[in-house]
């Protein structure tokens, strides 16, 4: 008798004890082992050197920290257009052969070339002035469909910021030449009230596409006394980037750009986003996505910063100094 | 507890299918459950007690520690908005204000206050009379016909009042929540304007994504209408989120402190939340933890205390168990025991060592077995006895010890010899039952006045029967008491030969009775012995017997000799007769001597 009520306390010992033992195992769940394909599609030219790489690498930086390792549980492909647009669809299809889990496009003809490829698969902005305005998203709380991400802009604005930055820059000017091409979805009426409100007269460009168009731009707005230069983003300028800031220097022009690379690339001052913190942010959304976020439920951010970078460098080269007040209110002085 | 066992063991073995019953195991399950009721009851309210005050105390202190941390968030962004107006306070400290007002020159501390604070989209300078004098935006060119009347805005008139006025929040294309600080400018004390700045509370994101509350927690801000102004997941604050319909939401607004219950989240899930409200703001600052962290202290405590509970409940079962074992198996011990003394092993001894009241119990009941074995062989001797000695005789024998009977003596007795004429005649053609019918009719009377007389009776063979006076026990006149005794004989068994004789049967009683000394002693085994007498006067007496007619008593010369004066009796001469050489005078007697009976 007390043998058996022995063994019935073992077994219930034992039984309690697998329990515990049971229930701890379920607390180690396993290791996701998908592997996640992002396809990332740029308009712009593939980077060469290592100051311009810093967007894109700010992009996997941003993923390694949240666990994605190339080779292992992502596979990242890229398509760069080198500033075509013609380029884009036929790099969008190829993107789309690989089946990817989710798009990562920077500028917005590349956003739209993925989006005329697909309506199911994420796609993610990584900069795209003025979504809301250029139709990739509905509205910036509520995108609506398979796109959101960053906006490269608060909006239009900034573009009389730029001239009135220019300005302030070099008191007392009167004619500036814009770079401005056919390629730009910048409103030039609005550019135009904007510079009127300062007091400037605009001299816009020529079409531009070639480096000798670009010369012989550059000959005319010095014929029509060009006292400065602002070099809108847009596609034909950032293909052309070096040339542009090369010319710029060559005629002693001052010139106003969009972002920090035309300066880091020679150009005297810019006004805008910083695409790697951009680009950052565009990562997070991307691990948004990919843990299963809706992208027409997740809000376009707007860039935090407007950086304000000026080269020094190229202002002694040009023979402008910059006043203080400027100085001041720059981000960044490249010496 | 080896004791114990070995104790167990030797009950079973001795257990036996014959002495087992139904329902033994009801007192260990009695004895067990009460035991386990009293042993657990008392460890259940304490448990119960302990476990609830933990309960208590471990929720109160969880909620302490998160509320504590709410407060920290709270004044880490009450910070961030005051630093916010303490610079905003210290540009318009300029020497150019304090010497001549607003002038153009004060664009210069707008652009610096854009250059300090990132979170600053636009600030503008408002004079007196609430025009806008000085702007510059971060985002756009300011034209001079940009410049408004500002003098009916709250935030002027606030600020006018020389008071920092903090504004309410509000959506930028329903997405980016700003808000509007204001602080005066003063020029010798005397406020002549207004510095209003544009706020974009994103930038409280770096404040709140950096506060940690231990594992999963986080903490977000909600303004006094229940907007989403900061979270760590900036998407939430973009997408214009109104809050005011969560519970947490609304106690935080309505600043009651105390702990709530855990609550969905508002991305839906289980968390524990506290808060803390902001000063100045109306804000308010929650810390959510999802409810597995927040309330994980709680549950290792109450585990624990369970875990105490649950083991000093296995405990009292195991001891009640034990209790019941120990009451018990003595118990069964005792009850087998006593079945077999019971069932007449009264040699069996129930060995019992438990040092308790049932090993006393037990050794009552050997004491009481031993005595039961004693008084029974008592009882078996007695009853033994009582064949040849009246009961008290029997009794006196026996309890003055036997010595004297085992031991073979002379004593001078005087034998009484009876027997039924004609009965093997008789015997022969009768019905066995008739027969013995006859017999105990016969015997019935014979005994019964031996009995009373107090004789010793020999032996009993057939109809015949011999008994002696004067021993064991001495008694005073043996030979009178003798042909007393026989003269009743005659006369009540003479009634029975009438009542024989009319129903058909011919038989008749004679006596025969004589005295002297005899061999007296056990003849036979010591289970099986036989008080004897063994001599001439047995002899004589039982010649004399058979010498007798119906109805007629003989005497031997020696019984006369003393019978002179009680008995009347009258010589029939001399007999010769078997076994003895010469011819023996006999007397036949008639009857007592009337004056001389006396009882």
């Amino acid at each position: 008798m007390a043998i058996d009520d022995w063994s019935k306390i073992a077994r219930l010992v034992a039984l309690v004890a697998a329990m515990t033992v049971s229930l701890a195992a379920t607390g180690q769940s396993g290791q996701d082992d998908k592997v996640y394909r992002i396809g990332f599609i740029a308009f712009g030219p593939r980077p060469v050197g290592t100051v311009i790489t810093s967007p894109l690498e700010a992009f996997r930086q941003t993923l390694r920290e949240r666990g994605y390792v190339e080779g292992e549980n992502l596979i990242l492909d890229e398509r760069w257009a080198d500033a075509r647009l013609d380029r884009l669809p036929a790099l969008a299809a190829e993107l789309l052969q690989f089946n990817p889990d989710i798009i990562v496009a920077s500028g917005a003809s590349a956003v739209r070339a993925a989006m005329r490829e697909t309506q199911e698969i994420p796609i993610v902005i990584a900069g795209a002035p003025d979504p809301v305005g250029e139709g990739l998203v509905q509205s910036l709380a509520q995108p609506g469909a398979n796109v959101t991400g960053v906006s490269t802009l608060p909006g239009r604005e900034v573009e009389g910021k730029r001239l009135q930055l220019l300005q302030q820059t070099i008191p007392g000017i009167t004619h500036v030449g814009v770079i401005l091409d056919s390629t730009s979805r910048l409103d030039p009426a609005q550019l135009e009230s904007a510079a009127s409100a300062l007091g400037l007269t605009l001299l816009p460009s020529a079409e531009t596409e070639s480096p000798d168009e670009f010369r012989d731009t550059f000959e005319e707005m010095i014929n029509s006394h060009a006292e400065a230069i602002y070099a809108p983003e847009t596609p034909v300028n950032v293909r052309q980037r070096k040339l542009l800031v090369e010319l710029a220097l060559e005629h002693r022009l001052p010139a106003m750009y969009a972002s920090r690379e035309y300066v880091e690339a020679g150009g005297l001052m810019s006004y805008g986003p910083n695409f790697s913190e951009l680009f950052g942010r565009a990562a997070i959304y991307t691990d948004k996505i990919l843990k299963g976020a809706n992208p027409g439920e997740l809000p376009v951010e707007q860039p935090l910063h407007l950086e304000f970078v000026i080269n020094q460098k190229t202002a002694s080269q040009i023979g402008i100094s910059i006043p203080t007040i400027i100085q001041m209110q720059a981000d960044d002085i490249i010496e | 507890m080896i004791h114990e066992k070995e104790q167990c063991a030797g009950a079973d073995k001795i257990s036996d299918k014959s002495f087992e019953r139904p329902g033994r195991g009801r007192l260990v399950r009695r004895t067990f459950i009460i035991a386990l009721i009293l042993l657990s009851s008392g460890l259940i309210a304490g448990g119960s007690v302990e476990l609830y005050l933990q309960y208590r105390e471990t929720a109160k202190s969880i909620w302490l520690l998160q509320t504590e941390m709410a407060q920290g968030a709270a004044f880490k962004i009450h910070q961030f908005v005051q630093q916010i107006e303490t610079i905003l306070l210290a540009s318009t400290q300029t020497p150019d204000i304090i010497s001549s007002g607003l002038t153009d020159a004060y664009e210069f501390q707008l652009l610096k206050l854009l250059k300090i604070i990132p979170a600053i989209t636009t600030i503008v300078a408002v004079d007196e009379q609430g025009r806008e004098r000085h702007k510059v935006s971060r985002i756009k060119m300011v034209r001079p016909e940009d410049l408004k009347d500002r003098s009916k805005d709250p935030a002027f008139v606030q600020a006018l009042n020389d008071t920092t006025f903090f504004g309410p929040v509000y959506f930028v294309q329903n997405s980016e929540p700003y808000a509007h600080i204001a602080v005066p400018i003063k020029r010798f004390n005397k406020v002549i304007g207004a510095l209003i700045a544009e706020v974009n509370l994103k930038h409280i994101w770096d404040v709140v994504s950096e506060i940690r509350a231990g594992r999963t927690g986080y903490a977000y801000v909600v303004s006094e209408d229940g907007e989403l102004i900061a979270h760590p997941d900036i998407s939430l604050v973009l997408k214009g989120r109104n809050l005011i319909s969560l519970t947490q939401v609304q106690a935080a607004l309505s600043g009651v402190r105390k702990p709530i219950e855990a609550q969905v989240s508002l991305t839906g899930e289980e968390v524990f939340p506290a808060y803390a409200l902001i000063p100045d703001l109306g804000w308010a600052v929650l810390v959510e933890r999802s409810t597995d962290e927040a309330y994980a202290p709680l549950y290792s405590s109450l585990l624990r205390t369970s875990m105490f509970l649950l083991i000093g409940l296995g405990m009292a079962g195991l001891a009640s168990f034990l209790i019941g074992i120990r009451v018990v198996k003595p118990l069964e011990v005792l009850r087998q025991g006593a079945s077999r003394i019971g069932s007449g092993e009264l040699d069996h001894r129930i060995d019992i060592q438990t040092g308790d009241e049932i090993e006393g119990l037990a050794t009552e009941f050997n004491l009481m077995t031993s005595k039961l074995r004693e008084s029974y062989a008592i009882n078996e001797r007695i009853s033994h006895l009582k064949r040849f000695f009246s009961p008290q005789l029997a009794e006196h024998i026996v309890s003055s010890g036997e010595e004297e009977l085992t031991q073979s003596h002379r004593s001078e007795i005087t034998v009484v010899f009876c027997d039924l004429r004609n009965f093997t005649a008789f015997s022969s053609v009768a019905e066995p039952e008739e027969t013995m019918q006859v017999l105990h009719e016969y015997y019935e009377v014979v005994c019964s006045l031996i009995r009373q007389f107090e004789a010793t009776i020999e032996h009993f063979a057939g109809d015949g029967l011999m008994a002696f006076f004067n021993d064991p026990m001495p008694c005073s006149d043996p030979e009178v008491r003798a042909v007393k005794m026989a003269l009743l004989m005659q006369q009540e068994v003479g009634k029975l030969v009438i009542g024989w004789r009319k129903s058909g049967t011919e038989l008749g009683f004679g006596i025969g009775i004589s005295s002297g000394f005899a061999t007296l002693g056990h003849i036979g085994s010591a289970e099986q012995f036989h008080y004897a007498a063994i001599g001439n006067v047995a002899n004589l007496a039982s010649r004399l017997c058979d010498q007798a007619k119906n109805g007629q008593i003989l005497i031997s010369e020696s019984v006369f000799a003393k019978t002179l004066e009680a008995v009347e009796a009258e010589s029939i001469g001399e007999l010769s007769l078997k076994g003895f050489p010469n011819p023996v005078p006999a007397m036949q007697v008639t009857g007592e001597v009337q004056q001389n009976l006396k009882g």
